[in-house]
């Protein structure tokens, strides 16, 4: 590019493979919990705070973890 | 018949007057017409080309590239400097693609304005006009130079070839440069396709590098003349028909995806008879067959990476693609060997790094760059369309190119993650040759809170699903009311209640262990262990209240396990208080044995009762939990 242009930079490291890894690994553990909760629990003893205090962090995590892991594989998005 | 008669002359006359009326239109229209048409356009004869030096390439057969070195001389009375260039309307409209006018050559070299001019439908020409610098003053000269490619010049002659045979091309245009000055001295040289030439007419004179022509002198304005030269082809003659780029640019991978869909033609000699493939077994032992494709290269920009090419069929195994620090290369061998009339439909794609295409300005705004496309050399494409698809969020596209497009595109696409779309610019453009590869460029607002739309999407996506699934187990799927299964589910949910209150029981009791235990061996404080041990037997009653009322709720129901649930947790109720009861008065044989050693001396005697009265407390104890253990386990 020429020098009177910023270079671009990336939101992202180089090679995001370890952090797509982490994030899916540690979102996968807490989508686990929330599995184990829901199936071990009845409906009159499932609470809906302690679901959602699985499910939304389990969420971000997967979802990041995803969008990471979409950029590794070299997906244009 | 009498109306008539009488209406006849007053009829008569009125259609005169509309006759005279119509025929005035008429002529009118007539007359004003040339006035207004273009091809009324007259060239000033203001220039006289006092030399002229034209070099005609036609080795490659698809494209020609005609070389103009011009000497011209202001003939008129006044300063000018709007020189007009003449092209043939057939040639123009279909095998013109590029244009150029320039002085010097090298570092000095300075391009000039060429603007598309009027049509002289008189002459059948379309003028180019071509801008000095300067005017030019009346008999004064000027050197510059024109530069046109053409494609499809050269045809087949023959039409059809033997499998194993080397076509022919002739190439028919015009032996003087057509141009609206009088020239004084035109000379031409030709470059054919090949030194093996069959025919040449006007014969001219041989020389190392091809043909030459003239020197002609006087050559009158618009002056025509048939050049044609018959010579065997040494290069096949392919053709892009459409040639789609797609530039995805992606700021979250870093990367732009650049995806080239190819319909390349082979528009040499067609063959005589159907293709055989035994013949061509035969002849590729020796040499492979002159007209026959087998390998196409394509050069891509430098640090080009994950090459992919396919086709109609998937996948194609047979390509190379090798990247180094001046470019990157990419080999494909089709599907099956080209011969002439054939066809081949492919597309390939491959990444290139946004550190090294797009870059910010100072106003904030990102700007792309990169070629207009990078493909076969020599091999022109009819219809070229690039698409640039920006990063979802961005906006205010501008595209700047290096040359005019026929025809700006844009529009929204959507892709992986997408929300509102992606903004695409793009544009169209006939005739591309290797001339035009130059880079054009691409600038767009995005701010930096578009980044989280993409995460945010992806979470949400997560998210609805956890919400799907907890929306699910909550919907009732049972026909009619089924009691019998709610009374059991709330049985279910009622005995891990009274685990859980066990569990916390058992946990309070290690509190109060621990308490204890702190009492014995650290601070012998009796009413700091009083005030503790109270705090905790309040607690642990508490919870007991709790077992108990958590079991009202399945009191009201039918059946056994409702009934054996209520009678375990009074049971379970009741073994606790039990076992509380023997921890106490173990705790309390202690503290009482602490307060008789700070008063006075105690003998063996009583330490050894109370340590037998102690363990009796702890064996009871003891047998009171596993009790209440083997109760909870069976709830």
């Amino acid at each position: 590019m020429s020098s009177n242009l910023a270079p671009f930079r990336q939101p992202l490291p180089a090679n995001p493979a370890t952090l797509s890894f982490l994030l899916l690994l540690a979102g996968f553990a807490l989508a686990s919990a929330f599995l184990i909760y829901e199936v071990t629990q009845t409906k009159y003893s499932r609470s809906l705070v302690r679901e959602l205090s699985l499910a939304v962090p389990a969420s971000a995590l997967l979802g990041m973890g995803i969008l990471v892991s979409f950029v590794n594989n070299g997906v244009a998005l | 018949m009498a109306t008539m008669r009488r209406f006849r002359l007053p009829h008569i006359l009125l259609i005169c007057i509309a006759a005279f009326f119509y025929a005035a239109a008429l002529f009118g229209n007539a007359a004003s017409k040339p006035a207004d048409r273009k091809s009324s356009f007259m060239v000033p004869s203001t220039f006289t080309n006092t030399k002229v030096e034209r070099i005609l390439d036609i080795s490659h057969p698809a494209i020609a590239r005609e070389t103009v070195t011009l000497d011209v001389e202001n003939t008129g009375k006044s300063a000018t400097g709007e020189y007009f260039v003449a092209v043939d309307v057939d040639l123009e409209c279909r095998k013109l693609a590029w244009l150029e006018a320039y002085e010097g050559k090298g570092a000095s070299r300075k391009d000039w304005i060429v603007e598309k001019g009027a049509l002289d439908a008189s002459n059948s020409v379309q003028l180019y006009k071509v801008t000095f610098p300067k005017p030019l003053s009346p008999f004064s000269h000027q050197s510059f130079t024109l530069y046109f490619v053409w494609v499809g010049l050269v045809s087949n002659l023959p039409k059809k070839v033997a499998q194993g045979e080397q076509g022919s091309g002739v190439y028919q245009g015009a032996l003087h440069w057509v141009s609206p000055y009088p020239t004084t001295e035109e000379k031409l040289g030709v470059r054919p396709s090949s030194s093996e030439i069959h025919s040449r007419t006007p014969s001219g004179s041989l020389t190392s590098t091809g043909l030459s022509y003239g020197p002609f002198r006087d050559v009158a304005p618009f002056s025509r003349e048939t050049l044609r030269v018959h010579a065997k082809l040494s290069h096949v003659p392919l053709r892009g028909s459409i040639l789609k780029r797609k530039i995805t640019i992606s700021h979250w991978t870093g990367i732009a995806n650049v995806l080239e869909s190819w319909e390349l033609w082979h528009d040499g000699a067609e063959l005589v008879q159907p293709f055989s493939r035994t013949d061509l077994l035969i002849q590729g032992r020796y040499a492979t067959p002159p007209t026959m494709i087998q390998h196409l290269r394509f050069d891509l920009p430098a640090g080009a990476f994950n090459g992919e090419y396919r086709d109609f069929d998937g996948n194609v195994s047979t390509s190379h693609f090798s990247s180094g620090r001046s470019g990157a290369t990419l080999e494909l061998r089709p599907r099956y060997p080209m011969f002439g009339g054939w066809k081949y439909q492919f597309w390939f794609a491959y990444d290139v790094p946004l550190s090294k295409s797009v870059g910010i300005g100072k106003d904030g705004r990102y700007v792309w760059k990169g070629p207009v496309m990078r493909g076969l050399q020599n091999v022109p494409v009819d219809r070229l369309e690039v698409e640039v698809v920006l990063p979802e969020g961005s906006n205010s596209a501008q595209i700047k190119l290096p040359f005019s497009a026929d025809e700006k595109t844009s529009g929204r696409e959507y892709s992986y993650f997408d929300t509102i779309g992606r903004e695409t610019v793009g544009f169209v453009k006939t005739r591309v040759v290797d001339e035009m590869w130059k880079d054009f460029e691409v600038s767009y607002n995005f701010p930096s809170t578009a980044y989280f739309r993409k995460p945010f999407v992806a979470i949400v996506a997560v998210l609805a699903a956890f919400l799907g699934s907890m929306a699910v187990l909550r919907l009732e799927f049972s026909i009619g009311k089924d009691s019998k299964g709610e009374a059991a589910e709330m049985v279910r949910t009622v005995g891990m209640r009274v685990h859980d209150i066990h569990g916390k029981l058992e946990s309070l009791l290690a509190k109060l262990n621990v308490a204890f235990e702190d009492f014995k061996h650290s601070h012998h404080d009796v009413a700091r262990f009083e005030a503790a041990r109270a705090d905790l037997t309040a607690q642990i009653q508490s919870t007991l209240v709790d077992l108990s009322s958590v079991t009202k709720s399945v009191s009201g129901l039918s059946g056994d396990d409702s009934a054996r649930l209520e009678k375990s947790a009074a049971q379970l109720a009741n073994l606790w208080i039990e076992r509380l009861s023997k921890v106490r008065q173990a705790q309390d044989e202690v503290v009482a044995l602490r307060k008789k050693v700070s008063a006075s001396s105690v003998d063996d005697k009583t330490r050894r009762q109370v340590g037998e009265r102690i363990k009796k407390l702890e064996v009871e104890e003891e047998v009171v939990a596993k009790k209440a253990e083997t109760l909870v386990a069976g709830v």
